[in-house]
């Protein structure tokens, strides 16, 4: 099987889509109001019209490269190009106004592929074994499991956690929409035959996270960094390298954990790991000045995380994060249900993912050397351009799913909504969590209670291991707020 | 207000809304109600309420603890009209896609678009226009052989 899935990957086609699919999620996670989910949404409709395996492949290699892409912006222009590298530019920024941006992209650049390399480690290491253990899962325990991955999402979803449980509630609500799988009976269809089958969550994501960040762009004055347009001394020297062996480990770790909790993802992770960097380090004044070590943290903690979120998402159908939520939707339409059987129904494509993830990172090696010395022109890219381009690209997008006028209305009502969502503190990716796991809850709560009643929801032992990591997940931010305040008050 | 206290805004909101899908569930159907252990008006009407709980809990926290703003820096009126006005160019993209086609709508769409965020170079804007539109045409329609609406020019 393994060979066989060597022999997919490595036809001429696959490669290039996989190259292409990287270099294009270079340029997206560069581009700053551009992110990996953004380049994911607008991209998943074109994969539509391909076989499974190409399409996804194309997909993880958008989403390596866009959360990658985010340190060019981050380093030249003090930008994070992406979410993931808000802290890479903390020191590769002032690194870069040293005169050594080669450097800290050269940084950068090998962190990533050892991070994302370490990911897909533990990827095909973890996976598999789940799968196994979650083929004991039955309609209480993907109940509970729901319930966790909503929790989990709040968990990170900010300091209000109010609003964090808003925007999952609002993302359930909006699942309801159409015929009761149940029952036939119409919810919120309001005598519209489009919306007897539901709101499509595509439409949905590529309003939430395309229109609206561009309605945002065009209202917020576009801060204007000093590009550093010399790029030199690409490559990393032997004190350098030995640097990013000895941060890629603790970093790897930190973004593998994160990226497999529902709803983390990279930004997280690069978080906490750079947080452990400095804590850990015997020098942690020098955080900030543009060191080595700040970057590697970072940008080896967010690769990692890929390989991290997609650990529940295969095993258990739970997005481990926005862009994993869109390879969910990327599956679904291609009418593979990630999951337990999806291991043993679809080993080929699963063997075929694993290796195309590695393959992605090695792109990675090869673009962020190329690119580097041209990463200046892409982001002189003018927002007049761009932002109707990326407009244009939404509409297309919608319309390409089904056809459907209706799911371009969707769309645009969803990125008028999530423009002022976002303003108003719900984060967009809670939403759309809520929607793709809502259906999951409801649907296995109703045949719970239809097969065994209740009691099985608390009962089970799987069930009260998810219920403890669930109040873990909400009770800590909790206590960690209570304990700032303590903090601030003494 | 919006840049006063967003929370009370965004509590009022999800409350209003709140009492809309209440409302709404109130008025399905009852055909399924006695024949199932859990209705299907069951969830729709927690997340209801659920909505209600957290937009009074939001409210309450603008109340006593009002936010930062919602803009850190309050947007200039140019952009506020230049937002409106390019959603209102979106939408008008939606209305005029199976009327027009969609070469002719996309084209206006990114000449009116870039001229709205002050492109003046109108050269420029046209070649952009036209490569930007052909590229997206020859994706979807030839390569990925989606069937873009048509208007009555055939194209």
């Amino acid at each position: 099987m393994l060979l066989a899935a060597l022999e997919t990957v490595f036809t001429l086609k696959m490669i290039a889509l996989i190259f292409g699919g990287s270099a294009l999620g270079i340029i997206v996670g560069a581009l700053p109001g551009l992110s990996a989910t953004m380049g994911m949404a607008l991209m998943l409709p074109v994969t539509f019209y391909m076989p499974p395996s190409e399409g996804i492949l194309m997909l993880l290699g958008l989403y390596t490269g866009a959360v990658f892409g985010g340190a060019y912006s981050a380093i030249l222009l003090n930008i994070p190009g992406a979410p993931p590298s808000v802290m890479t530019s903390l020191d590769g920024y002032p690194m870069s106004q040293r005169g050594e941006a080669g450097r800290a992209i050269s940084l950068a650049t090998v962190g990533s592929t050892l991070g994302g390399i370490a990911g897909i480690i533990a990827l095909i290491i973890i996976a598999p074994i789940l799968a196994r253990f979650a083929l004991r899962f039955g309609p209480a325990e993907y109940t509970v499991l729901a319930v966790f991955g909503l929790s989990a999402i709040v968990a990170v979803s900010g300091k209000s956690l109010a609003r964090g449980f808003a925007g999952v509630s609002l993302g359930v609500l909006l699942s309801t929409v159409g015929m009761d799988h149940f029952t036939n009976i119409s919810r919120f269809t309001f005598g519209s035959i489009e919306l007897m089958s539901g709101i499509n969550f595509i439409p949905v994501v590529i309003g939430l996270f395309g229109l609206a960040e561009v309605i945002s762009q065009i209202l917020e004055t576009a801060k204007e960094g000093v590009i550093y347009k010399t790029i030199k001394h690409l490559f990393l020297s032997r004190s350098d390298f030995l640097k990013v062996l000895k941060g890629f480990l603790p970093a790897s770790f930190i973004g593998i954990v994160i990226g497999v909790l529902p709803g983390a993802g990279g930004t997280i992770a690069s978080i906490i790991s750079y947080n452990q960097a400095v804590q850990s380090s015997k020098e942690p004044e020098k955080f900030g000045t543009g060191i080595p070590e700040g970057i590697i943290a970072s940008e080896t903690a967010n690769n990692a995380s890929v390989g991290g979120a997609m650990v529940p998402l295969l095993t258990l159908g739970v997005p481990g994060s926005s862009p994993a939520a869109i390879l969910l939707g990327a599956l679904l339409i291609h009418n593979l249900r990630p999951g337990p059987i999806l291991f043993t129904t679809q080993p080929m494509l699963i063997n075929t993912i694993f290796i195309g993830l590695m393959v992605a990172q090695f792109s990675l090696l090869l673009w962020g050397f190329a690119t580097a010395k041209i990463a200046p022109w892409i982001l002189a890219v003018r927002r007049e351009v761009m932002l109707p381009a990326i407009a244009l690209l939404c509409v297309v997008g919608s319309f390409a799913l089904k056809n459907s006028f209706f799911d371009v209305g969707i769309m645009l009502v969803s990125g008028i909504a999530g423009f002022f969502l976002n303003k108003l503190g719900v984060k967009p990716g809670t939403v759309i969590l809520g929607l793709i796991l809502g259906p999951m809850f409801e649907n296995n709560l109703r045949s719970t209670i239809e097969i065994s009643g209740i009691a099985p929801v608390f009962t089970s032992p799987i069930c009260i291991v998810l219920w403890i990591l669930t109040a873990i997940m909400i009770l800590y931010p909790i206590c960690r707020m209570l304990r700032l305040k303590k903090c601030e008050s003494e | 207000m919006l840049t006063k206290n967003p929370s009370t805004l965004l509590g009022s909101l999800l409350v209003l809304f709140s009492a809309g899908v209440l409302y709404l569930v109130s008025r399905f159907s009852e055909a399924a109600e006695t024949f199932r252990s859990l209705s299907p008006r069951f969830f729709p009407e927690y997340m209801g309420y659920a909505l209600l709980l957290f937009g009074s809990v939001i409210f309450l926290q603008g109340v006593r603890r009002p936010r930062a703003p919602v803009f850190e820096v309050r947007p200039s009126r140019k952009s506020v009209l230049q937002a409106v006005s390019f959603t209102m160019l979106v939408g008008a993209l939606l209305y005029f896609l199976p009327i027009a086609g969609f070469v002719v709508s996309s084209c206006l769409f990114m000449i009116l678009a870039q001229l709205l965020l002050e492109e003046k170079r109108v050269l420029v804007n046209l070649l952009r226009t036209g490569t930007f539109v052909f590229a997206m045409h020859y994706l979807f329609s030839t390569l990925l052989r989606v069937p873009l609406p048509r208007g009555p020019w055939g194209f």
